[in-house]
């Protein structure tokens, strides 16, 4: 499921108020007020904004998210990103660039 | 094959005195008459050659004041050109009972059943395979293959930390990039480039910061984490 478009930095298109769920991988292209829940794969994509936490299974992250990630399987936050409040999952990269701070639960 | 220099005699402008010179030399003093002269106003004389081997030197980083220096391949101590250091550069391997302090340029090899018990070593590139419980310094790498419980910290280039062994520091870490197989307990631990934590790898701290993080499937970290910026 595609949800929301990729817009440039500044201008997220697509502005939601509240939680969102997905029983699907997911592609998040969207302001988001709230967190994000799904059952499969997540991408946030750059130029998102996901105020909440995102949990899923694999989880990839190239935009922000300030309510931190938990991730059932794996997690990867690409250069772009920014991650705040931690970050739980079975297996983690973090690529040079990105910026994270918060509490790590890996394993 | 060594390299060698070839040597040309030169005659002085002034005086006629001959000399031995680089055969690329560009200047020199006569050392008779102390007349400065540069390489096109003195013809050599074609008498004779020498054939010198050149000496292969090696670059070292003075542990004290960090000057940047020349040494002999083969030299096994030299001084600070800059801080009058003395600089131990051979090896050094501990098998017992170490309590002493130690600098060297060169590898230090803590054997299983040694022990470093003195309160500072530094050493190019340390293998831990015993014990230590002091400040290990080493500005290439620092391998831990045993068990270190480590009174204060550790800093240096590379840190690997091999499966099944452990390091455990009672103050904080410093290194430029670590290889996490076994485990690393510590109170705060800072990579200034990336940080690898493989499958059977651990990391247990306080607060850790690093530049670049990969966590393999059955790795595991339990810290509060921080990027630090590129």
């Amino acid at each position: 499921m595609h949800f929301g478009e990729n817009h440039p930095p500044g201008d997220p298109g697509l502005r939601i108020w509240g939680d969102v769920k997905f029983r699907a991988d997911a592609v998040i292209g969207a302001e988001v007020k709230g967190s994000v829940t799904g059952t499969d794969k997540i991408i946030v994509t750059r130029g998102t904004v996901v105020a909440g936490a995102v949990e899923g299974s694999d989880i990839r992250v190239q935009g922000e998210v300030q309510g931190g990630v938990a991730g059932r399987g794996q997690v990867w936050i690409g250069s772009q990103a920014k991650v705040k409040v931690g970050c739980r999952a079975k297996s983690l990269r973090i690529e040079p660039g990105a910026e994270f701070r918060g509490e790590l639960q890996i394993g | 094959m060594p390299a060698v220099l070839t040597k040309i005699e030169v005659t002085c402008p002034e005086c006629r005195q001959a000399q031995m010179e680089s055969q690329n030399f560009i200047s020199t003093v006569c050392r008779n008459c102390g007349h400065y002269f540069k390489s096109g106003r003195a013809a050599p004389t074609g008498k004779r050659k020498i054939r010198r081997t050149v000496i292969k030197k090696r670059e070292l980083t003075c542990a004290e004041c960090g000057m940047l220096q020349e040494v002999a391949e083969e030299a096994q101590s030299s001084t600070c050109l800059q801080c009058g250091r003395h600089l131990e550069l051979g090896h050094r391997e501990i098998l017992g009972e170490h309590l002493g302090n130690l600098s060297l340029e060169g590898d230090l090899k803590i054997g299983p059943k040694g022990n470093f018990g003195g309160s500072r070593a530094r050493a190019a590139r340390i293998l831990l395979q015993g014990r230590a419980s002091g400040y290990l310094e080493a500005p290439e790498w620092l391998r831990v293959e045993g068990q270190a419980r480590l009174r204060t910290g550790a800093s240096g280039g590379r840190l690997e930390i091999r499966p099944g062994a452990v390091m455990e520091t009672g103050e904080p870490i410093l290194f430029q990039s670590g290889e996490i197989e076994g485990e690393l307990r510590c109170p705060m631990a800072r990579f200034t480039g990336p940080l690898r934590v493989g499958p059977q790898g651990a990391v247990v701290a306080e607060k850790i910061s690093f530049t670049e993080l990969t966590v393999e499937p059955g790795g595991r970290i339990r810290a509060q984490g921080e990027t630090l910026a590129g």
